[in-house]
């Protein structure tokens, strides 16, 4: 490769982990001993602990630690330590230079860029702030992709690894159900990987789980005559942690006993808890958690248009999935559906890994085609109300790269221009979505009810290409949007450079697509004569036609691939 | 038009639902979506015109669109209006419920219709 390996970060809400693809299969690189990292940091002096140090630190000082910022991604809460004031990003990007870091020590090499994943239904300003963490700790962000996406496309690698290429199934549902946010996909997998669906909740995972917990022991403690402490946070620190160790624990075990003594209280008095909880006691506490997941799962099914029947595999990712209720719940749901053994919280870092493979053109075998969570409309008069309302014109689950048009009509006679403005989000209400950015298209003399042609194209980055006609005047315009930077403006000096790059191939030594990429390792492997010759022949009239658009391209391919077969 | 889309995707017009996806899967495979995504796009929306079920199409034209103007409707279904603007003559049989142009019960009609279910039904059977 003449570029820099492209590194995979899961970052996680409890645990983020940094992967990288070697010899086309991904890695989990070792950082803090597992490779498995708390996303915690805790300051200490003038030093900054992040991952199991933090943790162990942030259960005896959780005023000067940080635990699961990314609920707070996209937003402008600052988080206070002491005198200073940290952005949620900011934080973001210290466990992000902490992965980068060690991983680089690990390694041998830098560590300069990288795929990001972020849950599916993360919304654009927590995209951004996710790209605004990686650009502060000093990486190129090549994508951002969604946490079940990549799930299913390491799943995907690893059947391809062990030969099940022809697969006898087509359907799988991905439940992903993290420290901090739940999100459920659909998808149909064949020789190309297709999102159907894809929903979720961006502030639903285990802390909820352990919260019904910690809210347990309160009132046992408070049963037990103790003081009430739901308000003191070094207390529920220190619960969070008991709650979450049972957690884990009763998913291997059926009652779990808590001896807590000198729990902090305001007067600096201490109590205790001494208590049994069992697993089905823990299922009942959070059964209305799991049943807001199974209400999830049955909207994807019916976006994606099919039945709990249809679903060949069910992956479960996020270390929450380990606690046996979730996958009875499910069983129930999905009957002969298998659950295939995916680690679930090592696959999507192993997921964005391949996905960095297939943007630095290592990885030609997998073809990913993913969805819009987010629906993009235009401002526009509603003709019956006069109110402006979104007419949608990508609506969400469309797969991207995506180009959609949709006509639009004047209102006045002679009217000098329209107003164009780009929204995204699911509200008919303009104030209800997010601006991305806006223009306008100036008119011919006409009159009113004169045709305005809207065309969106949305690409893998989050890039919108907006273009208006108004048909049958050749007036015309074309903005470039970038939806992760809207004040960032791009529309006049990149639109060349952007338009440029939307129909070439990268690198033009490189292979374009999985049958060069085969041939040419084959072509590699040929000792010289005739035979290789006439071999690479074959390639080199494939790849000119593929280039030149050719008509003659599928009788070469054919020719290729019958040659291929032979050898 | 629903020749080109035959032709994108170069596929007969009788080509069954299988051969159509096969296509389709070939042509995305060629082109990986990382280099050519203008592409994917005229794949993706030739595949979804083929796929449209006729008989679906013009009961939906028949009686939703009051034989105004399917020209636009069509176009506006598919992603790609300017097909059908410019080739009538194109559309065969569907050209024949064309009529005058009113803008305002055309975008009312449209606007009553959810669009992002109208191309998946239009869809095979997955």
């Amino acid at each position: 490769m003449s570029e820099s390996k492209i590194f995979g970060i899961d970052l996680g809400t409890t645990n983020s982990c940094i992967s990288v693809l070697d010899n086309k299969k991904p890695r989990v690189i070792p950082v803090d001993g597992s490779g498995v990292v708390p996303s915690v940091i805790s300051v200490l002096g003038d030093e900054i602990l992040v991952g199991r140090r933090a943790k162990n630190r942030a259960v005896a000082f959780p005023e000067q630690s940080v635990r699961s910022v990314k609920r707070k991604m996209g937003t402008d809460k600052a988080i206070v330590i002491g005198e200073k004031s940290y952005s949620p990003e900011g934080i973001s990007a210290m466990i992000l230079r902490f992965l980068c870091d060690e991983a680089a020590r690990l390694e041998g090499h830098e560590v300069s860029r990288a795929v990001i994943t972020v849950p599916a239904y993360f919304s654009d300003a927590q995209r951004k702030a996710a790209i605004e963490a990686g650009k502060l700790a000093g990486l190129s962000v090549e994508r951002i992709i969604n946490e079940p996406t990549a799930a299913a496309l390491f799943y995907d690698h690893v059947n391809i690894s062990s030969g099940d290429i022809g697969r006898s199934w087509k359907h799988a549902l991905v439940y992903d159900l993290g420290g901090g946010t739940f999100d459920v996909s659909v998808l149909r997998m064949s020789e190309i990987i297709e999102v159907l669906a894809s929903t979720g909740d961006t502030r639903l995972g285990g802390d909820d789980f352990d919260r019904c917990i910690v809210d347990h022991f309160l009132s046992v403690i408070r049963a037990n005559g103790g003081p009430d402490i739901s308000e003191f946070t070094p207390a529920i620190a220190r619960l969070s942690a008991v709650a979450e160790q049972a957690k884990i624990d009763l998913s291997v075990r059926g009652t779990v006993t808590i001896e807590e003594a000198n729990i902090p209280t305001p007067d600096g008095s201490g109590c205790t808890i001494s208590t049994e909880v069992s697993r089905n006691e823990v299922e009942e506490l959070s059964s209305h958690l799991l049943e807001r997941t199974v209400d999830f799962v049955r909207k994807a099914l019916d976006e994606a248009k099919l039945h709990a029947s249809d679903i060949d595999k069910v992956l479960l990712v996020g270390g929450m999935t380990r606690m046996p209720v979730i996958s009875q719940r499910l069983s129930d749901l999905f009957g002969d559906a298998s659950m295939p053994a995916v680690d679930p919280d090592l696959s999507v870092a192993y997921g964005a890994a391949i996905q960095g493979g297939i943007i630095n053109g290592e990885n030609l075998e997998q073809i990913l085609l993913d969805v819009t969570s987010h629906t993009l409309s235009l401002g526009a008069i509603n003709p019956y109300t006069d109110a402006l309302t979104c007419a949608p014109i990508i609506p969400r689950n469309t797969q991207i790269p995506a180009t959609r048009a949709r006509l639009f009509w004047t209102v006045a006679d002679n009217q000098k221009h329209v107003e164009l403005e780009i929204y995204q989000g699911e509200s008919e209400l303009p104030e209800e979505n997010t601006l991305i950015g806006h223009t306008k298209l100036d008119l011919a003399k006409a009159e009113a009810n004169s045709p305005v042609e809207v065309k969106y194209s949305y690409d893998l980055n989050g890039i919108i290409h907006l273009t208006a006609e108004h048909k049958g005047f050749s007036k015309k315009t074309e903005v470039y949007f970038d939806s992760r930077n809207p004040e960032e403006d791009r529309s006049q000096t990149l639109a060349e450079d952007l338009a440029d790059e939307l129909e070439m191939p990268r690198k033009s030594n490189e292979p374009i697509n999985f049958v060069i990429h085969r041939a040419r390792l084959l072509l590699d492997g040929m000792s010289e004569g005739p035979r290789k010759t006439a071999f690479a022949g074959l390639v080199e009239r494939y790849e000119s036609a593929l280039l030149e658009d050719s008509d003659d391209v599928d009788g070469f391919e054919d020719d290729l691939l019958s040659a291929m077969d032979e050898l | 038009m629903i020749e080109s889309a035959y032709e994108i995707l170069k596929i007969s017009r009788d080509a069954t639902p299988e051969e159509v996806r096969a296509a389709y899967v070939k042509l995305v495979r060629r082109y990986p979506p990382e280099h050519f995504p203008e592409r994917l796009a005229r794949f993706r929306n030739a595949y979804a015109k083929v796929c449209l079920d006729d008989e679906f199409l013009l009961n939906l034209l028949e009686s939703g669109v009051c034989k105004k103007t399917p020209l636009e409707f069509a176009g506006f279904l598919w992603g790609d209006r300017r097909e059908f603007y410019f080739a009538e003559s194109d559309l065969g049989d569907l050209a024949t419920l064309a009529g005058g142009r009113n803008g305002h019960t055309v975008d009312g009609i449209l606007e009553s219709i959810d669009t992002s279910d109208i191309e998946w039904r239009g869809l095979e059977q997955r």
